[in-house]
């Protein structure tokens, strides 16, 4: 299924190159930016996750409450994994398929780079 | 309208099979390993390594460098015998014996990317027996059908029989080997505990919810050469003190001023290079996603994949034995235990300080051993290579862009400073050690020629 997206995705952007750049480009950068936001959550939980531990390392706060806050923010972590991986490997079949048919050579794959960034401005605020 | 999309779509993937194996040399009989234009399966494998050292528990950093290093070793020693006047690593890594791999049979023919094919999955296997989970046991058989499907292609029965044969004799050898290193299923109890910790002033003390330290005995493995356990320590790091004025306290101040008023560039810094709180394939993962990443864009054949993911592999796993030996050395205070009791309370990180001691940093010092082998395999030794590292990007990261390897590495080490992890003299000396690891592997071991 991710290949035949993958697919539609090349095929619609046959014409010129200065459009493929533009719409690959707006391509990564939408999933770059799904991803983006889920790094977000991932270093929150994390940060959300060893404050509390601070917490109760250092006798600050309600030991139940903190362990029991605890339980839940760690139960929240493989549910994010699984969706960091589903978006990693869309990202990574996605790039890797562009670059092997439209931007094999260095140049073309730093154009790429920035048609993503500049992409990323508009699609990821 | 959809009946066209459906034919389009089928055309484009036909269009797109050739494109991704262009340079695939399955339906000849190929000579050497540098006969193999593609080594795509290869990058596919190590690709591979990373998911499962995310996924499968105990694959702390140093657990993680053993399981590439061996992965490395056996894929190079896999496919050794079959390149003419190539040395093999049996007879010059330590406690390697010379005849460990069997000689491979005179007069007949072997396909050498099915052997490595075969080594490659049936090494990641063995490493990863206990704790793999059966979606990535699954993962590594579906890997080696489809390859070795694919590579079969025109080949004679009785040849893949042979390859397959001897990709697995290969592997077993090179798992033997591992037995006795010291490293063996530590990934069953990785803090490796118990353990009875040193009392000083400046000691190392629990930094989170962790309450022992990390792998305190790795040391005591072996590394693949023992010159970058003895000659890569580093000098002593600044005498602990708590007195302002004092070097140590200086080092620390630094890290608190540095973590205060960082910008968002240094943070995205300190995130990019501590990859993913809760998932990440460690340090030598990216950096082997790094290798994977410039051997495709020079289109490397198999006998140069080879050399490079084995140079790579015996300089990280020995620059986390290396590492660990001067972390449990000096068994050092991290930045943040020492910023909360002498300068600010309420001090807190960019990024959660990890579970060991703090002097050297490993990022550093594998990431050192990562320019100095990228130096040696892709520049004329200057370093000197625009780089642009895309293998974080699928996690939500920007690219990072590099002139030079020696700046990726110093990058990499830097940026445990910006995430207050690490006090700079841990980060420059940890490069030190690592360049001395990268070189030792880079002119002490002999490698074939290759271009």
């Amino acid at each position: 299924m991710k290949r035949y997206i993958v697919l539609l995705l090349l095929l619609g952007a046959c014409g010129h190159p200065e459009d493929n750049l533009k719409q690959d480009g707006e391509t990564l950068a939408t999933l770059n930016c799904r991803a983006k936001k889920l790094q977000d959550e991932r270093f929150k939980l994390a940060d959300d996750i060893r404050f509390a531990e601070d917490s109760l390392l250092e006798g600050k706060g309600d030991t139940l409450l903190l362990k029991k806050r605890l339980a839940v923010l760690n139960g929240q972590i493989e549910g994010l994994h699984q969706r960091t991986r589903i978006v990693a490997d869309s990202f990574t079949l996605v790039m890797g398929q562009l670059h092997q048919a439209r931007y094999k050579e260095p140049a073309s794959r730093k154009a790429l780079d920035t048609a993503v960034q500049n992409a990323l401005s508009v699609l990821c605020k | 309208m959809r009946l066209f999309f459906r034919f389009s779509a089928l055309f484009m993937l036909l269009l797109l099979s050739f494109a991704c194996n262009k340079n695939e040399d399955n339906g000849s009989i190929a000579k050497t390993p540098c006969d193999y234009n593609d080594a795509l399966f290869v990058r596919e494998w190590f690709a591979l390594e990373c998911r499962i050292v995310k996924e499968t528990p105990g694959f702390f950093p140093p657990q993680a460098a053993r399981a590439f290093g061996y992965t490395g070793v056996a894929l190079y020693e896999s496919i050794a015998q079959g390149w003419p006047g190539a040395p093999r690593l049996a007879g010059q890594l330590n406690g390697f014996a010379a005849n460990a791999v069997p000689l491979i049979q005179n007069g007949v023919q072997y396909d050498w990317a099915l052997v490595a094919n075969a080594t490659l999955a049936d090494i990641m296997r063995k490493l990863f027996e206990k704790n793999i989970t059966p979606d990535n046991l699954n993962r590594i058989n579906e890997l080696e059908a489809r390859w070795q499907g694919e590579l079969s292609n025109g080949l004679a029965q009785d040849v893949i029989e042979r390859s397959v044969s001897f990709g697995r004799i290969a592997s077993q050898s090179v798992f033997e080997y591992s037995l006795m290193d010291g490293g063996h299923e530590a990934y069953l109890n990785p803090f490796q505990t118990p353990y009875t910790w040193p009392t000083m002033n400046g000691a190392w003390k629990p930094t989170g919810a962790v309450p022992n330290p990390l792998s305190p005995r790795w040391m005591n493995c072996r590394p693949f050469m023992m010159e970058n356990l003895l000659e890569a320590q580093p000098s002593v790091h600044p005498a602990y003190s708590t007195d302002p004025n004092s070097e140590f306290y200086k080092a620390a101040k630094e890290v608190y001023d540095i973590v205060r008023n960082a910008s968002s560039e240094q943070k995205e810094i300190a995130r990019f290079w501590a990859d993913d709180p809760f998932a990440t394939c460690t340090p030598t993962g990216h950096t082997f996603n790094i290798l994977t990443q410039l051997l495709e864009e020079h289109d490397a054949d198999l006998g140069y994949s080879a050399v490079a993911y084995a140079r790579l592999a015996i300089g990280e796993n020995d620059a986390f034995i290396a590492c660990w030996k001067t972390k449990y050395d000096y068994f050092l205070i991290r930045p943040v235990s020492y910023i909360k009791e002498n300068i600010d309370p309420t001090f807190t990180t960019v990024i959660g300080t990890p579970p060991f001691p703090a002097y050297t940093s490993g990022h550093a010092t594998e990431s050192a051993v990562g320019s100095r082998i990228f130096t040696d395999l892709f520049t004329n030794g200057d370093g000197f290579y625009p780089f642009t590292d895309r293998t974080q990007m699928q996690f939500g990261f920007s690219v990072r862009n590099f002139d030079n390897f020696n700046k990726m590495a110093e990058e990499c080490a830097n940026s445990r400073l910006y995430g207050g992890i690490h006090y700079d003299f841990d980060n420059q000396n940890g490069l030190k050690m690592g360049r001395a690891i990268g070189d030792n592997v880079n002119k002490r071991l002999d490698w074939p020629e290759i271009q």
